[in-house]
């Protein structure tokens, strides 16, 4: 499936660094992905440039196939998917 | 071993679960989501994001949680073409949505009318004009602009956990907020995590069941976030293109794709879209939608592990 732009967003590790989640354990060893991401002294690398004005996408054109794989489960539901 | 935790968080309830590592890890994941629906609350008054959309025309420094979350939001907006829009948060109040409203099931909660600022705009005004600046990480709203982040922030927290859980040394873990999850690795039992969809017009038995070794799965529907105004019937999933509740034949629309914040924010625009899974027109995901009738559709993907 594709977007009307023809463009997916890129895969994102959605984790903002440098946050001790564990007291006691050594800082090095929790660096976030998004957060190394959004520092100063490591530009992004992934996804599209900031929005700037008056710009307009290209139309896009084709499909893209899924990017995630799921499989019928061996066990009774861990969660739910919801409404909320 | 697994461990679970669950708790009140984003309107809605948490519930994590951290497959074998150290046992400190459970709670650092819990205080982790406290801590970013205290940074993008739109009902806290104190939150970045709440002083992000107060700041009309002022670069703002944010933190990178925050920061994130609106780079992620107006990449949605743009792959979506506008369909999801994260401004659309003067529309929501104008529709009645400017409280954290109670959950209902069944007979809506009524609510009055609310006010409408004079010569208000409530057409979506969309992400074009957000500076997002990297080197200082700050970001600017334009006049007019501001964010709700209702419909991306709970699959974004999930990213977010369970990838600080992972780089944390646990095995595996489930971040399921509000019904918007992300898995990764090892599931606390069988080959993959088991995750049920909830069907929106039945009780007795799940939409489908999946198994999914890492990605995000979201859920949106409306039925269960809806309300009374001027006599008329309201739900929280906005149109940006009218600024008003979609007009829609899909009750429910549910995401599966390789990132929780991009399963939520594809679950919003393939409603407004309007159309059902054999025409949803969202990059690289799995959907599955049900109408008013009950009539269930699935990517193929999904139909053969339904089957």
């Amino acid at each position: 499936m594709t977007t009307e732009r023809g463009r997916r967003p890129r895969r994102r590790h959605a984790a903002a660094g440098g946050r001790i989640l564990i007291g006691g354990l050594s800082a090095s060893v929790l660096v976030g992905l998004i957060g190394a991401m959004a520092r100063a002294e490591r530009p992004v690398t992934t996804g599209p440039p900031p929005a700037v004005a008056g710009a307009t996408a290209p139309a896009g054109s084709g499909r893209l196939p899924p990017t995630v794989r799921v499989t019928r489960p061996t066990s009774p539901p861990t969660t739910t998917s919801h409404a909320s | 071993m697994r461990r679970d935790a669950t708790f009140p968080a984003m309107g809605g309830e948490a519930h994590v679960i951290v497959t074998g590592g150290d046992h400190r890890l459970l709670d650092g994941a819990r205080r982790r989501v406290v801590d970013l629906e205290e940074r993008w609350s739109r009902f806290l008054d104190d939150s970045e994001l709440s002083r992000l959309n107060r700041s009309p025309g002022r670069a703002v420094v944010v933190s990178p949680e925050t920061f994130a979350l609106v780079e992620h939001a107006v990449e949605g907006w743009d792959a979506t073409a506008g369909r999801y829009d994260p401004t659309v948060l003067p529309a929501l109040r104008a529709a009645g949505y400017d409280r954290d409203l109670a959950l209902v099931t069944g007979t809506p909660a009524v609510t009055g009318p609310a006010p409408r600022r004079p010569g208000h705009q409530l057409v979506a005004p969309g992400c074009g004009l957000i500076r997002l600046d990297r080197r200082r990480r700050a970001v600017t709203l334009p006049a007019g602009v501001e964010l709700d982040p209702g419909g991306i922030a709970k699959g974004l927290a999930a990213d977010i956990v369970t990838g600080e859980l992972a780089a944390a040394g646990a095995p595996g873990s489930m971040v399921n907020i509000g019904g918007d999850l992300r898995v990764r690795g090892e599931p606390p039992e069988g080959d993959s995590w088991s995750i049920a969809v909830e069907h929106p017009l039945r009780r007795d038995r799940p939409l489908l069941t999946l198994g999914l070794d890492d990605g995000g799965v979201a859920t949106s529907n409306r039925l269960r976030r809806r309300w009374i105004q001027d006599g008329r019937p309201r739900h929280h999933l906005i149109d940006p293109r009218s600024g008003h509740p979609a007009v829609s034949d899909l009750v429910a629309v549910t995401v599966v794709a390789a990132d929780a914040w991009w399963a939520e924010v594809a679950t919003k625009s393939v409603f407004v879209a309007g159309a059902p899974a054999s025409r949803a027109d969202v990059s690289g995901v799995l959907v599955a939608t049900v109408d008013a009738a009950g009539t269930v559709e699935m990517s193929p993907e999904l139909a053969r592990i339904a089957a």
